[in-house]
């Protein structure tokens, strides 16, 4: 059968550094991870993606084939990396398909911290060898992964190319020709990345929600996901067709858990119209203030802020600023990439509010669901980081309507 | 027929009052004397019919009958005196009685002998273009009653459907078009499908925010003759299907009061029934989610290994169904390109949803690497599907002159699997190297197919050499002709000589051709880039 093989090579530091010639090969790459390296960081910037993306693949495809063209030894331990070093060839292992489950969970469970990790990168220069796999590590442990064949081996190979000062580039081949059934493996990973449909209830008896209004319904489908949630099941909602005051008014309903309540955060899904899926909203995690708690901060002067400019030109002489740039969120990306980028310029944002004091926003919001998800994402995850202080943020959704204008919803503190 | 049947019919028919044009009705005697000229027992509804209106013209639907003058349309007659002329060998039980709008074809009842007890007379379809042994024959109908009842149905919800259509295409023009406004999902939207200047389709559809289905005001399928049978209503079904699909609702598919009095479109129903998929809430008018996913499969033409293949991924929640189909009906992957990746990659879902971004770069490639491989595929089932004609030195190209070629996939080996009923000569042979450029008709061409870049054939071209023997080791143990080639990408001629030549001279020596395709893996991989990358955007 046809299967995805893994060649991990361990590179010496030289090899990071400069040109090197081994038995009268050069091997070329260092200027190549430089420049990879540089465009990961524009990347995340979020900085003309579209040429930035196609230079990194250029670049990747350039360390490979480098890599690929000198000849590989086996070396599962010290004795055989050095010898493989000695005889000038590059020390590998290979690792089997479980390896990309196992990247395919990880960045679908916890996307962000694989990011920082830089998971699924096929290159990692000496310096970054350490930091990566000892992450690595406890990222598998956290997600019940660690005792899988090729993670093990995989941190162990990371181990021992960091004892040599070697980096490590990873080679990928799609077709692999295994006979049998292939390689013995653990029992497969269930990687719910895929099929993101199918994370959602299927109604196969008829839906009749007419005369219902928006809010109810979509309250009951949020209801029944933290319901799924809690008997252990996958709780997914499609915020996508949501009017946005109605997305906020019901998940403000639920981000807030009940007094005495210590089953701590209900994780639901977030899925979006174009088949993409956001990163988890947290429910059911806000500890209620008594009205007491918030004189102070009800007496500072609010900020009005409209959720983004160059949506409704006409309120812009009502607020002070625009949360997010319209030209850097309306981009031709998944939505679920636009609720990510969105939580995290609102989480940093917010990060940089903590030693300004006091903090109100009347937030002028417009119908962009994945900008409403990501904002609101992140700052439940703020405001659960300050429970434990006195009130300091509070933001008040306001929602325009037809004919009386802007009315406020519920405040989220 | 069945009481019921005549009843419908009438009540219809008085439901349309002046819009029917009658000559009047018949005395009984006067059927009586006709049948018996005929030596034939017209049907009971056709005889009521007559006694009741002679003949009718309803809009296009004209029923022929007994009228005066006898020598004109619609006198019965006539149509007689007139089809007898044209067509001699027409059986002298069939009785005409409906010409079908310009399709050179008249409606026939297929009427019993006089002495016959039974008065049943099915209605079969006449073409009027060929002899008797070229004809149908097959029963179009149950019988008269129905027959006129569903024409004059679909007459009456066309005439509904169109009037509904301009109310919602005036609508539109002034809230939407003529202020430069692009709808919503949830907004009521028209569309209009043409080839060239001819419709063939009109649908009013709108995504329920409350209920999270598709709702359909408007349906209306035209069939032309010219083109395929049932060209408009799957032009229709794959247009609401996809719709369903992409505003992100549950799959179900409503239609309004407006659209056939609430029922699910005859035209589509029949086209379902035609796909082998069961619709059991036609009355309701609702397709049900799972009603649609099977008619979503059955109409993107996935074979039979494909649909439970996807359905087998379905259940396992690692592809949804109804993004395999949306990614063939928007043109971004054929059906044997679906079929390479779905058998071939680990993540067929986030190839077709293009998912993953470059820096997550094993996972990019994993989709990359898979997605080149069904595009050099696709290039070779391209190639071999076309018919290359030469006059003289001179290569002349016939719009749509293609072979009919059986693709399938190994994925064992993946390898993909041609067979034909004409010589196919092998495209693309290494320079060089002229064995087995003809593959007789009925052979298998295998094409084991390795899009690898020249530094990755370096590495592993033995070991695919090694795959294609076994490959074709597996064909010969089971006496089935096969000839095998390994297919790759331009690249392969980068390897370098001193490692590819031996090898080459191996292959040779085993059997396994070399085909080596003019595409690149860069050029393969800019349009794989480009696919996955409007795969994201895909339902924006």
């Amino acid at each position: 059968m046809i299967t995805t093989r893994f060649y991990l090579c361990a590179l010496p530091a030289a090899m990071w550094e400069e040109d090197v010639s081994w038995n009268d090969h050069s091997i070329a790459i260092h200027s190549f991870v430089e420049d990879a390296l540089g465009i990961e960081r524009r990347i995340g910037k979020g900085v003309n993606q579209d040429n930035e993306r196609t230079r990194y693949n250029l670049c990747c495809a350039r360390i490979e084939a480098a890599t690929y063209s000198w000849p590989m030894s086996s070396a599962a331990d010290a004795k055989q990396l050095k010898a493989a070093l000695k005889a000038r060839r590059l020390p590998a292992i290979t690792l089997e398909t479980d390896y990309l489950n196992v990247l395919a969970l990880v960045t679908q469970k916890a996307p962000v911290k694989a990011s920082e990790i830089r998971l699924g990168a096929t290159f990692f220069p000496p310096e970054m060898v350490e930091a990566h796999y000892s992450a690595f590590d406890d990222l598998a442990r956290q997600l019940g992964l660690a005792e899988y064949t090729d993670v093990r081996q995989r941190v162990a190979f990371f181990q021992l190319a960091h004892q040599f000062d070697c980096g490590v580039v990873e080679l990928q081949d799609a077709f692999h020709f295994v006979t049998g059934d292939g390689p013995a493996r653990l029992a497969p990973l269930q990687d719910d990345s895929d099929a993101c449909e199918a994370l959602l209830p299927r109604d196969e008896e008829a839906t009749d929600n007419y005369g219902r209004n928006l809010y109810d319904i979509l309250r009951e489908q949020v209801q029944r996901a933290i319901q799924a949630v809690r008997e252990g099941g996958t709780g997914a909602i499609n915020f996508s067709n949501q009017p946005h005051n109605v997305i906020t008014e019901v998940l403000h309903e639920f981000a807030y858990s009940d007094p005495g309540d210590t089953n701590g955060p209900v994780y639901i899904q977030v899925v979006y119209t174009d088949g993409s899926q956001g990163e988890p909203f947290p429910l059911r995690c806000l500890p209620q203030r008594a009205q007491s708690d918030l004189a102070d901060l009800r007496r500072s002067q609010p900020l009005r802020v409209a959720l983004m400019s160059m949506r409704h030109l006409e309120m812009d002489h009502d607020v002070d600023m625009a949360w997010f740039r319209n030209r850097e969120v309306s981009k031709s990306r998944t939505l679920a990439e636009t609720d990510t980028f969105c939580y995290l310029q609102t989480r940093n944002q917010l990060r940089e509010t903590r030693s300004g004091g006091d903090l109100r926003i009347y937030l002028y919001q417009t119908g962009l669901q994945p900008a409403v998800i990501g904002f609101y994402r992140a700052l439940v995850e703020e405001l659960v980081r300050r429970a434990d202080s006195p009130a300091s943020l509070e933001v008040v959704p306001h929602y325009f309507q037809r004919r009386t204008g802007y009315r406020p919803g519920q405040p989220w503190r | 027929m069945t009481a019921p049947a005549i009843q419908e019919l009438f009540d219809l028919l008085d439901a349309l009052g002046d819009q029917v044009a009658q000559s009047g009705g018949v005395p009984i005697e006067a059927i009586d004397e006709v049948e018996s000229i005929l030596k034939l027992r017209f049907p009971k509804s056709y005889r009521l019919f007559l006694s009741r209106h002679g003949t009718i013209k309803v809009g296009p639907v004209t029923i022929y009958g007994m009228s005066s003058p006898t020598d004109q349309e619609p006198s019965l007659a006539w149509a007689l005196k007139g089809l007898w002329s044209i067509s001699p060998d027409l059986p002298k039980n069939l009785v005409p009685f409906h010409p079908v709008e310009d399709a050179g074809v008249v409606a026939c009842l297929q009427c019993q002998e006089a002495e016959a007890s039974e008065h049943d007379a099915p209605v079969i379809l006449w073409d009027l273009n060929l002899p008797l042994a070229e004809q149908s024959l097959e029963h179009a109908s149950p019988g008269f009653a129905n027959y006129l009842h569903e024409r004059l149905s679909e007459w009456k919800h066309r005439q509904a459907g169109l009037e509904r259509m301009e109310w919602h295409v005036r609508r539109f023009e002034d809230e939407y078009l003529n202020v430069g406004k692009l709808p919503r999902n949830h907004v009521w939207r028209p569309y209009r499908f043409c080839v060239q200047d001819v419709v063939i389709g009109l649908v009013v559809v709108r995504h329920s925010l409350q209920n999270n289905w598709l709702e359909v005001d408007v349906c209306l399928t035209s069939d032309v003759p010219e083109y395929e049978p049932d060209s408009g209503g799957r032009m229709t079904s794959a247009f609401l299907l996809s719709e369903a699909y992409k505003c992100g609702g549950t799959m179900e598919i409503r239609f309004s009061e407006h659209a056939e009095d609430g029922k699910v479109p005859t035209s589509l129903c029949r086209l379902a029934q035609k796909l082998g998929v069961d619709l059991n809430h036609i009355a309701d008018g609702r397709i049900t989610p799972s009603e649609a996913r099977r008619f979503y499969m059955a109409l993107t033409g996935f074979s039979p290994a494909l649909q439970k293949r996807i359905i087998a991924l379905s259940t396992e929640r690692k592809l949804s169904q109804e993004r395999a189909c949306y990614v063939v009906h928007h043109g971004v992957w054929t059906c044997p390109e679906v079929e390479s990746i779905v058998f071939g990659s680990q993540r067929p879902d986030s190839i077709f949803g293009g998912d993953t971004l470059p820096e997550r770069r094993h996972l990019h490639m994993q989709d990359i690497l898979h997605a080149r491989a069904a595009i050099l595929g696709g290039f070779l089932d391209r190639k071999l599907a076309r018919r290359e004609r030469m006059e003289g030195d001179v290569a002349i190209e016939l719009e749509d002159d293609t072979r009919r070629l059986d693709i399938t996939l190994d994925p064992t080996f993946y390898a993909k699997i041609y067979q034909c009923d004409e010589d196919l000569l092998v495209p693309w042979p290494r320079h060089g190297d002229q064995c087995q450029s003809i593959v007789p008709a009925g052979d298998h061409l295998i094409a084991l197919v390795r899009a690898r870049d020249a530094s990755d054939f370096n590495m592993h071209f033995q070991q695919d050499l090694e795959v294609a023997c076994e490959l074709g080791k597996s064909f010969s143990e089971r006496s089935v002709p096969a000839h095998i080639f390994l297919l790759t990408p331009r690249d392969f001629e980068g390897v370098p000589s001193g490692v590819r030549d031996p090898l080459l001279a191996t292959a040779r020596a085993r059997g396994v051709g070399i085909m080596v395709c003019p595409e690149t893996v860069a050029s393969l991989d800019a349009d794989a880039s480009r696919r996955l990358a409007s795969s994201r955007i895909l339902r924006q």
